[in-house]
């Protein structure tokens, strides 16, 4: 039994090598960043009441009350718009993604006991889950709305003498407005639709992103561990030859891997939302999404996929330094949790919040990790904003080329041979 | 006399540890050399930096004519060199990796026929050759890199430690494949800690310890200046010294 526990100790002791615990430790420090960051914005965005705009058409003593007693759940902002297209453009000048359009008519409606309806616009700007909850405060001024006007007809003992009518006297109309178009739908089913889809590709990419970079690095760590390397080097071939062949061939298999699980993915996605909804009212959204301009067009495949392209090789060629840093195919695991790192923080970050309520200074350290850019590139190319893709699209390029370049130089040095990482010497 | 390999003040230094001391030999062509010392004395350093993996800290390295840091491709194009204790592809077949190594030194199928027929020759290993790397023993693995290494007939051939961790028969071997190659116009450059053994190899030695060449000559001359039955002797009197 005592050779057991002597077994037992130095199998622990193998384990719990700082290639084990360090990316173990820096992924958990990860999760507290981000917990501490989304809990901080979750905290300052329930202090405050969600925004809603409200253009009061009809003007009567009616709608006045009803908007002043709106003001205990949410922050009105009202505008002297005249019609839906001017309520939806003040929304967008506000960020605000609910807005409410009272009718002409409206108070005569209600007391002369006719149908009364009332416009609700969604805004479709942000798809995080935060954008989710914002829209919320549209449904519920709404069924506010409607329970103050049927109180108002209780109170004054008129209107119809149909109950359901004095319970239900107010008819909602569901707008969604997106790229500057306005269509009759539903927001939030048009929303998890389109977070289906924003939200597939962004982890397939995370998932192959971390897989090929640990793929390349332990090919550079094998290669130094088995000396392999050393004959490569003394071989009458470039440098740069065998930096990018690495990458290339690293680069190609992820592609692989990439469109097989996004194929995979999808297959199980189409899946799953034709039982949870039905197929017809898949394809309504599915429509509604491509009316407003939600849908991908032939360029933003393409500017989707550069970027996706981009971010591979970017991720490999930082993988490939840091592989260098690696001493034998082990410890590449480890040596690959800064970049690990690099694209958890932005991954999780933007699947939960909107980054436009963020402040400026967590904006910008989010827009200066490159990989930010593959999970805001979705959005931004659904709502038009290719400026801001092809601009993260650059950002990326540059950054490969930089690191290439250094993959290359330490390739051509000594460093290649000499490069470790001693994370239990340190003097 | 043609010099193929010359090295003028050579040094290296990781970090501030300074591994060789200012080293100075040549060989001449079709001579094998042998740079011998104990474990940690530096030839592996040495050997490196004249395989333009490493570089040197200061000094120079001439290789045919060529200054190794000026024009490091061409350079590479005249050696060929094998490490020590070097892995292989574990998935590749013996002649899968000769093949393939054959295509990195040339682009000229003819010529690439004619290394891996070459290396054939030299590792000798009969229908074997087709097994995966990774089932061989450690003496067939080191023919197979050996004959990688001599394939190309460079004008210079780095070995190191050629036939450490072989049996007597095979190092034997070995030995008597890279005499026969030194015949035919190839010039080596071997390192061994074995300063016994090195005497059936070589003619030429270069005795280095703790980063400096503390002796040079012939087998013969050494043993005669120090009066001494074979060089392990010889590296203890000049360590006495
Ligand atoms: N990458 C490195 N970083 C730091 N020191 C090194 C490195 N490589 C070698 N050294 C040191 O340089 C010295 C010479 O090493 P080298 O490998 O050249 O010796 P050697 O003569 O080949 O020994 P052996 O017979 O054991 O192979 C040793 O003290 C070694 O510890
Ligand atoms: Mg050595």
């Amino acid at each position: 039994m005592k050779k057991f526990w002597v077994l037992l100790k130095k199998e622990i002791k193998e384990l719990l090598t700082p290639q084990l615990w360090v990316p173990f430790l820096t992924v958990i420090v990860v999760f507290f960043v981000i917990g501490n960051v989304t809990s901080k914005q979750m905290k300052e965005q329930e202090s405050v009441k969600d925004k809603i705009v409200i253009a009061d058409l009809d003007r009567s003593n009616l709608s006045a009350s009803i908007i002043s007693s709106l003001e205990p759940v949410a922050t009105v902002v009202e505008t002297d718009a005249t019609d839906n297209v001017e309520l939806n453009i003040k929304m967008q000048e506000e960020n605000i993604q609910s807005g409410i359009l009272i009718p002409k008519g409206f108070e005569n409606n209600v007391y002369g006991g006719g149908q009364t309806t009332i416009e609700s616009y969604s805004l479709m700007s942000n798809f995080s889950a935060l954008a989710g909850k914002k829209m919320i405060i549209g449904t519920t001024s709404a069924a506010l709305i409607n329970e103050m006007v049927s109180n108002t007809l209780l109170g004054e003992k008129i209107g119809p003498g149909n109950t359901t009518k004095l319970k239900q006297p107010v008819t909602v109309k569901k707008f969604v407005s997106a790229n500057g178009i306005i269509k009759e739908g539903d927001a939030t089913q048009l929303l998890s639709f389109i977070l289906g889809q924003t939200t597939t590709v962004p982890t397939v990419l995370f998932v192959v992103i971390v897989m090929a970079a640990q793929m390349i690095a332990s090919a550079v760590a094998t290669e130094k561990e088995n000396k392999t390397l050393e004959t490569l080097l003394s071989l009458p071939i470039s440098r740069k030859a065998i930096v990018a062949s690495k990458m290339l061939a690293a680069g190609f298999v992820s592609l692989i891997m990439a469109s097989l699980y996004m194929l995979g993915i999808r297959n199980m996605n189409s899946g799953i939302s034709g039982m949870a909804s039905g197929v017809s009212s898949g394809e309504n959204v599915s429509q509604l999404a491509a009316d407003l301009g939600l849908k991908f067009s032939a360029f933003g495949y393409l500017e989707l996929g550069l970027i996706l392209f981009l971010a591979i090789l970017l991720a490999l060629s930082i993988a490939m330094i840091l592989g260098a840093f690696a001493e034998d195919a082990k410890s590449a695991q480890g040596v690959v949790a800064p970049l690990m790192i690099l694209v958890m923080i932005p991954y999780f970050l933007t699947l939960l919040m909107d980054l436009n309520s963020m402040s400026i200074g967590v904006r910008y350290i989010i827009y200066s990790i490159p990989f930010s850019h593959i999970f805001l590139a979705m959005p931004n190319i659904l709502t038009g904003n290719h400026i801001f893709v092809l601009a993260g699209a650059g950002y990326m390029l540059i950054l490969f080329v930089i690191f290439v370049l250094l993959a290359a130089k330490i390739f051509s040095s000594d460093l290649i041979l000499t490069l470790k990482l001693n994370f239990s010497k340190k003097k | 006399m043609e010099k193929v390999l010359e090295i003028n003040n050579l040094k290296k230094s990781y970090g501030s540890f300074e591994a060789v001391k200012g080293l100075n030999f040549c060989i001449p062509k079709g001579e094998i050399f042998a740079l011998i010392g104990p474990n940690g004395a530096g030839k592996s350093t040495t050997l490196k930096m004249i395989s333009t993996i490493l570089h040197p800290t200061s000094g120079q390295i001439i290789i045919d004519g060529t200054d190794i840091e000026k024009e490091p491709d061409l350079a590479r194009s005249k050696i060929s060199y094998l490490p020590e204790e070097v892995g292989a592809y574990k998935n590749l077949s013996g002649l899968g990796y000769l093949e393939l190594m054959a295509a990195l030194y040339t682009d000229n199928p003819v010529k690439q026929k004619e290394y891996v027929s070459k290396a054939l020759e030299i590792s000798d290993l009969g229908s074997r050759i087709r097994d995966k790397l990774g089932t061989y023993s450690k003496g067939m693995t080191r023919k197979v890199m050996l004959a990688r290494a001599l394939m190309s007939q460079p004008k210079l051939a780095i070995l190191d430690e050629a036939t450490s961790g072989l049996d007597v028969i095979n190092a034997l071997e070995i030995r008597n494949i890279i005499i026969n190659y030194a015949k035919s116009g190839t010039t080596v450059l071997v390192s061994s800690h074995n300063m016994l053994e090195i005497e059936y190899l070589s003619n030429m030695v270069g005795i280095i310890d703790q980063g400096e060449i503390i002796e040079t000559g012939t087998v013969k001359e050494l043993k005669e200046k120090h009066n001494a039955k074979n060089l392990e002797e010889v590296f203890l009197r000049l360590k006495k010294q």
